[in-house]
């Protein structure tokens, strides 16, 4: 009872297998599901990579177009003769002015991200954008840093980070600037500042079109690590929130993963060697592979279906390997139960299996041959065990009888001496037929009248008998010579020794499937010792007796079964009778012994 | 039979093993139902720039938690007996929790009980009521708002100082802290503080209460608003009555009207507060409320004081010109 469940061999290999199918069908699946997991993670990563060049990139363009403009401006004759010619008239500097403000009208209306473009000289003239709106005059620019940084250059273009420009009275806009020193092409000196202002409004859409999961956002740092651009940049400067900006700055790595409250999260970084800022990708690793959950259910339902699939095959090859051997075990204790004849096993597989019932069947077989010799021998055995019990002829009857025959011719006792030689012939020649086991009730009688006529005659008439069978077990079967030696027993020790008149009375009926003979005597009877004993062997007196009562009834029992064969009946006395009692049998019918 | 029963449970035994794994794997990360959350505000108005960058931190909280967030609100700041309609019919939705900013001291009280009879969290944002039923209170600290502004004040007082406060409301609670904080600020020079006036939150009244009062006061030299309308009210009456150079004004608030007038000098300062951080950390202690989990009972957020020197200072402008893309409030229902 170590393991229940595992008593058959069938349970076991289920069992097991099942088991083994069941580990390697979850290991394959947890694995593979990783494996994709991760393939599906670093293509997302690659996506996002290229994602943020893109935005990258995008911003790049938008910086090329203020270059662009910045250098078509500051090329421009009007510009420049506006800004630092003194030689125009009033009405001529108008006219200028009204010609370069509606250019710069021009190009603020055609790309809605370019929020202004200004120029201002040092010698205090200055256009501003479309030149519509009132200027504020408070706006303090030479303050700001971004301006101060133009100023400091020598030429080349310069962009600023992002920052609120107030340049337009009552509007604060937050723009990124790139500007540049105009050189005077009467003093070839730089003397006056162009600026283009970007609107921010344009990366804020860049960057918010960008989806990174539900989560995921883009920020942007400027040439020197100040966050340009971050979607929560109120919450970073409250200090609620903080920006792994110094490990973005650090690396040069295009993706970072970082660990933040618990959280994995990926920072994609695009550097821009245009404008030196760094564009960041911030996407959670949770969200980066979207149909995690569909590629698991999908995975999961085919192991699933694979699974039971194997469970299946498994549990038909086991019924397939295990059902043979359960035919042969019930085969097997068929025959532990003797019920040899109904066994064979038939259509068994062609395998070690077939083989074993093969030999299984063979062994039977010869189990089945075996056993039929045994009977015939046991038969062949009884046979002539019968012959030898039956061929017992008291020698001493014999020659007494021939001594009464030789007595009687002697005394001229001719009729006599014909009817006791005529007895005895009848009676050799029943006894001699040795080939017939069975003879017919009559021809037995014939036997026994022809020896008490014997008995009779020698014992000159101290004997009386009286034969009465009826007529309907005439004709059945009786084991020969078995009511001769009784009644030679019940002459012997009845009447041998009485000093009057003797009987004996042979009566024979059918009873039910039975015939009954008895033989009753008027003898002196016996004790119940006597009685007792009467079967056992060594009683049998030789000298009186040569066929005893024991070989009768040995005979008897040999041949119908323990059930039939003989019964006493007798006290001192009181005379005896012994019943035969024997299955009917009628002629031409055998006899089989149960 | 009783083998095939043996077997029969075997089979049992595996497959019920291989189901608990399976399901395991399966439900790791359940899913969570989005959290509702009601936000009803003083007023629903995009063009107020305090309140659309409140909504603006709300909808970022919002959607970095993924919560829903639906904005209900009253016509008018005013309409006490409105905003109450809207917190019953707030109620009715069922939401796991609101967020509201309480029109008044005293008469929203009654009906904000209601909220926590029906077991909702509470959440107050920028203002809070007589009783605090809230379960978390998210506002600016009023009283160092003032602490604030009073010290700056101090620091630029005149030989000889004769301050008038503007309040907005009468006995509301911001305007009774603020004047508390100015002066604690002020510290003894608290007793320069000669009169304060309210303007029920009207500028046209603060403008022509300041002109009253420079006639009635004419000494006055220094003044400052409380909030917004008082605060504008007074620079505009200094500015048109000529007295910017003899008047230091000072306010609190920073509509473009203020700024452009910090720009111009007529104000040596305002203090201003975080909207959009009180609307974020608001939202975020509703989500936690609903969620179950521990939230503050009060968080302060803080105010900035920006003068012209440092309105243009990287922080300072990013503080008083929040940047607000189109998407900044685009997901916010309003019922």
């Amino acid at each position: 009872m170590k393991h229940p469940g595992i008593h058959t061999i069938r349970g076991a290999l289920l069992l097991t297998s099942v088991m083994l199918v069941v580990i390697l069908a979850v290991t394959f699946f947890l694995f593979s599901f990783h494996y994709t997991e991760e393939n599906a993670q670093k293509n997302a990563i690659d996506y996002t990579v290229q994602l943020i060049d893109q935005v990258n990139n995008d911003i790049d363009s938008y910086i090329s177009y203020l270059e662009n403009i910045s250098q078509l401006v500051s090329n421009n004759r009007d510009v420049q003769d506006y800004l630092f010619s003194e030689n125009l008239s009033q009405d001529q500097r108008q006219e200028l002015y009204q010609k370069i403000t509606e250019q710069f009208g021009t190009m603020m209306n055609i790309r809605e991200d370019l929020y202004s473009v200004s120029v201002v000289a040092d010698n205090g003239r200055s256009i501003i954008g479309d030149g519509k709106k009132k200027e504020n005059r408070y706006s303090n620019m030479e303050k700001a840093e971004w301006y101060r940084e133009a100023m400091e250059s020598s030429g080349e273009s310069v962009l600023s980070s992002s920052h609120v420009q107030n340049l337009i009275s009552g509007t604060y806009r937050w723009v990124v600037t790139l500007s540049r020193r105009i050189e005077n092409p009467y003093s070839g000196k730089l003397e006056a500042l162009l600026f283009a202002d970007l609107n921010y409004e344009a990366i804020n859409d860049l960057c918010e079109r960008i989806s990174l999961g539900d989560r995921g956002y883009v920020f942007i740092l400027d040439h020197q690590g100040r966050i340009l651009y971050h979607p929560q940049q109120q919450l970073l400067y409250s200090g609620i929130k903080t920006e792994h900006v110094s490990e973005v700055l650090d690396g040069s790595d295009q993706y970072i993963q970082i660990s933040d409250q618990g959280e994995e999260k990926l920072y994609t970084i695009s550097r821009s060697r245009k404008t030196g800022w760094t564009t960041v990708g911030v996407s959670y690793m949770k969200e980066l592979v979207k149909n995690r959950e569909e590629i698991k259910k999908t995975y999961g339902a085919v192991t699933v279906l694979l699974l039971l699939g194997a469970v299946l095959v498994i549990s038909v090859m086991s019924k397939r390997i295990t059902e043979p051997l359960e035919e042969l075990k019930e085969a097997m204790q068929q025959i532990e139960s003797g019920q040899l004849s109904k066994v064979n096993l038939q259509e068994m597989p062609d395998n070690e299996i077939g083989a074993l019932s093969q030999s299984f069947n063979s062994m039977t077989d010869q189990i089945r041959q075996l056993m039929a010799e045994n009977v015939e021998e046991q038969r062949q055995k009884r046979h002539s065990e019968q012959r030898a019990l039956q061929a017992q002829i008291n020698p001493h009857f014999l020659y007494n009888t021939l001594d009464s025959i030789i007595w009687m011719a002697e005394s001229g006792k001719n009729e006599q001496v014909v009817t006791m030689t005529a007895s005895l012939a009848r009676m050799m020649r029943s006894t001699l037929n040795q080939q017939q086991e069975l003879v017919t009730v009559d021809q037995e009688m014939t036997h026994v009248r022809s020896y008490l006529t014997i008995q009779q005659m020698r014992y000159q008439d101290k004997l009386e008998f009286d034969i009465q069978i009826d007529p309907e077990i005439k004709n059945a079967l009786i084991v020969k010579l078995v009511v001769q030696p009784l009644v030679e027993n019940g002459i012997y020790h009845g009447i041998k020794y009485k000093e009057n008149k003797g009987w004996l009375k042979i009566r024979g009926w059918r009873q039910d499937q039975n015939v009954m003979i008895t033989i009753t005597d008027s003898g002196q009877g016996m004790d119940e010792e006597t009685l007792k004993n009467i079967f056992k062997k060594h009683k049998v007196n030789y000298r009186n007796n040569g066929v005893g009562v024991y070989n009768v009834q040995a005979r008897l029992q040999l041949y119908y079964g323990e059930e039939y064969g003989l019964h006493y009946e007798s006290s001192p006395g009181k005379g005896t009778c012994v019943t035969i009692v024997i299955p009917y049998i009628q002629e031409g019918q055998t006899y089989e012994k149960t | 039979m009783k083998k095939h029963n043996r077997i029969a449970k075997g089979l049992a035994l595996a497959a019920g093993i291989l189901i608990m794994a399976v399901a395991l794997f399966f439900f790791t990360y359940p899913r969570n139902k989005k959290i509702h959350v009601i936000y009803i505000p003083k007023i629903v108005d995009q063009s107020n720039e305090f309140w659309a960058t409140l909504l603006a931190g709300a909808n970022m909280a919002a959607k970095e938690y993924g919560a829903n967030l639906s904005v209900m609100a009253a016509d008018s700041e005013n309409h006490v007996e409105q905003q109450n309609q809207v917190i019953e019919k707030a109620i009715a939705m069922k939401p796991d929790v609101i967020a509201i900013t309480p029109n008044s001291f005293a008469e929203n009280t009654d009906t904000l009980r209601k909220v926590k009879k029906a077991g909702i969290p509470l959440v107050y944002i920028d203002s809070t009521t007589d009783q605090v039923l809230a379960d978390s209170v998210v506002a600016t600290d009023n009283v160092e708002m003032g602490i604030q502004l009073g010290t700056f004040m101090k620091n630029r007082l005149p030989e000889e100082a004769h301050i008038a406060i503007m309040g907005h409301v009468k006995n509301s609670s911001t305007a009774l802290e603020r004047e508390e904080g100015i002066r604690k600020g002020l510290e003894e020079d608290a007793e320069s503080i000669e009169e304060v006036l309210f303007c029920e939150s009207n500028y046209q009244k603060a403008y022509r209460l300041t002109k009253e009062l420079m006639e009635r006061r004419p000494w006055i030299n220094v003044l400052t608003g409380l909030n917004e309308y008082s605060s504008t009210g007074v620079a505009q009456a200094i500015k048109d009555l000529g007295l910017e150079d003899q008047v230091l004004v000072f306010g609190i608030d920073s509509s473009t009207d203020q700024i452009q007038k910090l720009e111009e000098g007529v104000y040596q300062g305002i203090v201003i507060q975080n909207p959009f951080n009180m609307g974020y950390l608001g939202i975020v202690q509703a989500v936690r409320l609903a969620g179950g989990k521990p939230a503050k009972s009060h968080i302060s957020v803080d105010s900035h004081l920006i003068t012209r020197a440092n309105m243009y200072a990287e922080e300072e402008q990013k503080i008083l010109f929040p940047f607000m893309g189109k998407q900044a409030t685009q997901d916010i229902v309003f019922e």
